[in-house]
């Protein structure tokens, strides 16, 4: 079935969770799919190694901007450790979509690439401080 | 014609007996291809398969043959002769390959394109361009994606290569190929035209229309892929250095120095696509036998209903000409991503493409950041489709 009549998707395209700009957030990353124009930028707020809130801005296809918004459900509240092992399968699985062309699923791939780097990004700041102190 | 014998004509190409639903509308990415194309290829391998100008018996004989017919064959579709058509792999080859041609004539030159073009005629005159010092001007289009003469006339004035698109893959606009040539010789420039659009739809004489090259693809007009043509002007193609240099182009390879083969061999290196030659040939004579003047005046239709059926539609909005458009149209509509106009045909058998046809400046050009849907028709098209297509574009914005 195409992704167009899968409800979850819909639901999630139409009215996005999470879109929001955190200011104060611990880390954010952007990135976009160069190939059609697609952005995403992910905001995380951190709490002892946890994922306290995060938000998320961005345009595109309804693939990338419903997977964003879910991937931000999912992962609101986890450990950073359990949000890095994320998969586009596991994005595809909860989104309800059982097959995805290759091209499609970089729709897909933007949004759990974003968030590592949000992470990783966060990671390696307070590595770099806690090596100092 | 045409339009009579679309029942016909579309009995002649298997994907439509195969997938009896599907409305393709993707034919300037590649165009489908007819029975006697496949077949003719099918007979190379399996009757007379072996390596073209080597052997010496009876079979290599016969592929040669086939080969240099094919050639012959598509000379005379193009109004050109046989020793002017270099074969490639497609456009994108033909391109950088006349460029790397070009290379030594353009120390400190002038290269001049236009803001229509497709990056396999921007990325290898950059790249010429470093190598040689060379500056690139870029010609601007109009709002409608026309070309302003003015502009190109203060562009073109010092150049010393002009290489530009005979028919924009995004705007459908057509140029005029001829007053640009003959402006760009009258300045001393080589002229180089991108015909990947123009060669599958429009009745072509290259030597009237006097370019010096012409590049094309056989996929995107019924012939096979991985075979393509570039043309040349006998005399440069005999004064050019080859740029890239093995087998078959030689004719005396000693331990010291070498002969060229004769043009075009000259420029073929290594065992050619000789199947999707031969197929090509019989492309050509497929499209022979339709005619091009009617597969022109047909499509100047088709062009125009596409063009009333979608600007029906609510928060339509395109790129190019309002008319005299090739039949095809780049759109976005007003909340749904190229992408997802694209997979939502997808659900109604309707195949168009998304993305930025490889033409992303253009689309920067007209504001359209997320790209856009493109519908590219070919003759084997009817009306009923444009419908479908407006039919359904309407459902989604419903949805
Ligand atoms: C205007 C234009 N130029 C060049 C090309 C490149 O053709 P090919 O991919 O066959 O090399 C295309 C095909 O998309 C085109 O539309």
């Amino acid at each position: 079935m195409s992704y167009f009549f899968i409800e979850n998707i819909m639901d999630h395209y139409k009215n996005p969770r999470n879109m929001k700009i955190i200011n104060e957030a611990s880390s954010v990353f952007g990135d976009s799919n160069p190939t059609c124009g697609d952005t995403v930028k992910i905001f995380i707020k951190v709490n002892e190694n946890k994922i306290e809130d995060i938000g998320f801005q961005g345009h595109g296809c309804a693939l990338s901007m419903a997977s964003s918004s879910l991937l931000t459900e999912m992962v609101k509240g986890s450990e950073m450790q359990d949000a890095l092992k994320i998969t586009e399968s596991d994005l595809m699985r909860e989104l309800g979509i059982k097959e995805l062309g290759p091209n499609r699923i970089k729709c897909i791939a933007l949004s759990v690439k974003t968030l590592k780097m949000a992470i990783i990004q966060y990671l390696s700041k307070v590595n770099h401080a806690g090596g100092g102190t | 014609m045409i339009e009579e014998d679309l029942d016909s004509i579309r009995s002649d190409f298997p994907i439509f007996e195969f997938n009896p639903k599907l409305i393709y509308m993707d034919s300037a990415a590649t165009s489908q291809r007819p029975k006697n194309v496949i077949d003719k290829v099918t007979e190379v391998y399996s009757h007379y398969n072996s390596n073209v100008h080597r052997g010496i018996y009876s079979m290599a004989e016969k592929v040669t043959e086939e080969y240099e017919n094919s050639r012959k064959e598509i000379a005379k579709f193009l109004g050109a002769n046989a020793d002017e058509l270099i074969f490639t792999k497609n456009t994108t080859e033909s391109l950088n390959l006349v460029a790397y041609m070009l290379l030594p004539k353009l120390k400190n030159g002038v290269i001049t394109i236009t803001e229509l073009e497709h990056h396999s005629n921007i990325l290898p005159w950059r790249e010429v361009a470093s190598l040689a010092n060379a500056e690139i001007r870029t010609v601007a289009v109009d709002r409608e994606g026309k070309i302003d003469y003015a502009d190109f006339e203060k562009k073109v004035s010092g150049s010393s290569v002009l290489s530009f698109t005979h028919i924009s893959n995004v705007a459908g606009t057509t140029l005029d190929a001829k007053k640009m040539v003959s402006a760009a010789k009258a300045e001393g420039a080589i002229t180089v035209v991108d015909g990947a659009q123009a060669a599958p739809h429009l009745k072509l004489n290259l030597h009237d229309l006097g370019a010096d090259f012409y590049a094309l693809s056989g996929h995107k007009m019924l012939g096979p892929t991985g075979i393509g043509i570039l043309y040349g002007n006998k005399r440069l193609l005999e004064d050019l250095e080859p740029p890239f240099r093995g087998g078959e182009m030689v004719t005396e390879v000693h331990a010291e120095g070498q002969e060229w083969n004769d043009v075009p061999l000259k420029f073929e290196p290594g065992t050619p696509n000789f199947a999707g030659a031969i197929g090509f040939g019989e492309a050509t004579k497929y499209l022979e036998k339709i005619g091009m003047n009617d597969i022109e005046s047909y499509e100047k239709k088709l062009g125009k209903a596409l063009m009333e059926e979608l600007t029906k539609i609510d928060g339509l909005e395109y790129i190019g000409p309002s008319e005299g458009r090739a039949a095809l149209l780049s759109f976005k509509l007003k909340g749904y991503h190229p992408h997802d106009i694209a997979a939502f045909l997808d659900t109604r058998s309707i195949a168009i493409r998304s993305g930025f046809h490889c033409a992303q400046p253009l689309h920067e050009r007209f504001g359209f950041f997320d790209g856009s849907a493109r519908a590219s028709l070919y003759f084997y098209n009817n009306l009923d489709e444009i419908e479908s297509l407006a039919y359904s574009l309407k459902e989604l914005v419903r949805l």
